[in-house]
């Protein structure tokens, strides 16, 4: 079995992730300028930075998400796993679009839609890639596999916390952010390592 | 492949999980919630953005139905809301205090007077009342605090999961269906189009004569409640310590002999607001220098009409102005087209109320689809008094 479609998929999700990278780095950066305290004439200034690097980072990430679709589409022809995370990043696109347009508790009930759907493809993109392992019978890539779902785990209960603490300390908003993008950074650098190794495994078992 | 069933079974149980938490917030949210006007307000005033109130109004229906913030932004230039809900406790005017030191930083907060000037402190713990504010609040710890100290253990998770209580609302629909739909408008939305405004188009034809002519020269005081009064004070002390800059304000009523010992009791409310250095207008017993005609300006014998309310808030509005030194500041400019919608709906209600009323038809107007749907059909050009 050579898995074409899916070693055609994981090169594509390395591109994708390093842009997720850039933008978690954006996102972390428009944060951090948030934060600083200025003059008043700074203020102005630093909060078109801000929104410069939020922009920056959610145009990076919506074309993450689009060459993530692409790689889906192609690696679902090899292994199901990746069909069911295909659906997940549709619900994500969805319910990202439908809380961004709307308000209130009904924008925030599909910002978490949004967050767990975005969680749940990385599971399925992991488990996807883990299969093929398995039936290559490649075991670095199934311990990494294992290793990377132990971290989107996390990933997951912080973000799942984090959106509660908020309610009752809106004012740790920004702290709580940052941390949930350095966790997310952590969490893209391990998937992209996974990727670099499954692209080896690729070469090494279906040349 | 072990790995791949625990995983596939763990989501599937997260997921199974996750639906069932999300179906009962969607039903405690929309369906199965007792909405009225009180929810829409206070909901409408956590869908304000951070910063861009200049002045918040709390109190009860003697102030949701006395200002009209869009008739104040179109004058005057300010932005304000009006936190406010019916028959408010003292303790639901602490904790909407906090609430606003929490969620946003007006140059100014006013408090209608009217939850202190009660002659017994029976609406503290008329659980109605306190439901129409406290079920609105989100969570946070300034309503856990009011909901240790106050509510009965027994009770307790019904304030923090309404859905508990209002699990049987379902029998009153298609009924509440309208104001599901005005619930879940004004969230697709994102604002409120009149800033918690509400009144009813009727003329009140009391038989009974009203003694606003005398209230200016009225200087007798009545005491408090004393636990309303310790409230008041312990209200103040916490303004104090915010270094808030706080006014109070009781607005005009239809005053008859049997409820003239309020008018004392505010003036008594005065004194106290006044020892504390905050300023206290006591606008009840100015309403003939406002301009309010006792015959046509009010609804019932506690509630001004729109007639009435355009007269209040350009008298208040401006006395804000000039002796709170208020600081407006500049409306970012994305919501300078939200404003200009509050200002047009604002104007179109009173259009709406005073046809309603040359017609003699009675009849509620609020934030609802109902309502505003009605709107559409008449002018938002300023009103000329």
């Amino acid at each position: 079995m050579k898995f074409e479609n899916a070693k055609k998929g994981v090169r594509k999700f390395i591109i994708s992730e390093s842009l997720f990278i850039i933008a978690t780095i954006l996102a972390f950066g428009s944060e951090i300028v948030v934060l600083q305290s200025g003059t008043p004439d700074d203020f102005e200034s630093l909060v078109m930075t801000s929104l410069g690097l939020f922009f920056a980072a959610g145009l990076m990430t919506l074309i993450g998400q689009i060459i993530q679709l692409i790689a889906l589409n192609q690696a679902r022809k090899d292994e199901k796993q990746f069909k069911t995370a295909l659906k997940f990043v549709v619900i994500n696109l969805i319910a990202t679009a439908v809380s961004v347009l709307t308000a209130g508790t009904f924008s925030n009930i599909f910002s978490g839609i949004s967050a767990v759907a975005g969680l749940l493809v990385d599971v399925y993109i992991i488990l996807g890639v883990y299969c093929v392992a398995y039936k290559l019978d490649y075991k670095k890539v199934q311990t990494s596999g294992k290793i990377n779902m132990f971290i989107v785990a996390v990933l997951f209960t912080f973000v799942i916390f984090s959106r509660l603490i908020v309610i009752f300390m809106p004012v740790l908003s920004e702290t709580l952010d940052i941390v949930s993008y350095t966790l997310e950074f952590i969490g893209h650098l391990a998937l992209i390592i996974y990727f670099f190794q499954s692209k080896v495994m690729f070469a090494e078992t279906t040349t | 492949m072990k790995f791949q069933q625990y995983v596939t079974r763990t989501v599937k149980t997260a997921i199974f999980l996750l639906v069932v938490m999300v179906s009962c917030l969607v039903l405690q949210q929309y369906v199965l919630r007792n909405t009225d006007h009180n929810s829409l307000r206070v909901e409408g005033y956590y869908q304000e953005p951070l910063d861009s109130l200049d002045v918040v109004f709390i109190g009860a229906s003697d102030i949701y139905t006395s200002f009209m913030p869009g008739r104040a932004y179109e004058q005057h230039g300010f932005t304000s809301y009006l936190l406010a809900s019916e028959s408010i406790t003292s303790e639901g005017v602490k904790t909407a205090v906090k609430e606003i030191v929490r969620t946003q930083h007006p140059g100014l907060i006013v408090i209608e007077a009217n939850a202190f000037l009660y002659g017994d402190a029976d609406n503290e713990t008329n659980e109605a009342h306190v439901h129409k504010f406290f079920d609105n609040l989100p969570f946070s710890f300034n309503k856990l605090e009011y909901v240790e100290k106050n509510v009965p253990v027994d009770q307790r998770w019904e304030y923090l999961f309404p859905l508990i209580k209002y699990h049987g609302l379902w029998t009153e629909y298609p009924e509440r269906f309208h104001m599901m739909a005005s619930n879940l408008s004004l969230d697709m939305r994102g604002y409120n189009y009149l800033k918690g405004f509400r009144t009813t188009a009727e003329i009140y034809k009391g038989k009974t004569p009203s003694l606003n002519a005398k209230l200016a020269d009225e200087k007798g005081e009545l005491d408090l409640n004393p636990k309303l009064q310790q409230q008041l004070m312990d209200l103040l002390d916490y303004c104090k310590e915010q270094k808030l800059h706080v006014l109070f304000v009781r607005a005009p009523h239809y005053v008859t002999e049997e409820t003239y010992d309020r008018v004392k009791r505010s003036n008594k409310m005065a004194s106290i607001v006044r020892e504390y250095g905050y300023s206290y207008y006591a606008c009840e017993n100015e309403a003939v220098k406002i301009g309010i005609d006792d015959k046509r300006d009010f609804y019932n014998i506690d509630h001004m009409n729109v007639y009435g309310a355009l007269k209040f808030t350009d008298y208040l509005a401006e006395k804000i102005i000039k002796e709170e030194e208020l600081k407006i500041d500049p409306l970012r400019t994305g919501l300078l087209s939200d404003w200009d919608e509050v200002v047009t709906s604002t104007n179109q209600l009173y259009r709406y109320c005073d046809d309603l009323m040359t017609k003699g038809d009675v009849k509620g107007a609020q934030e609802d689809v109902l309502t505003l749907v009605s709107l559409g059909n008449y002018s938002g050009e300023t009103i000329q008094r």
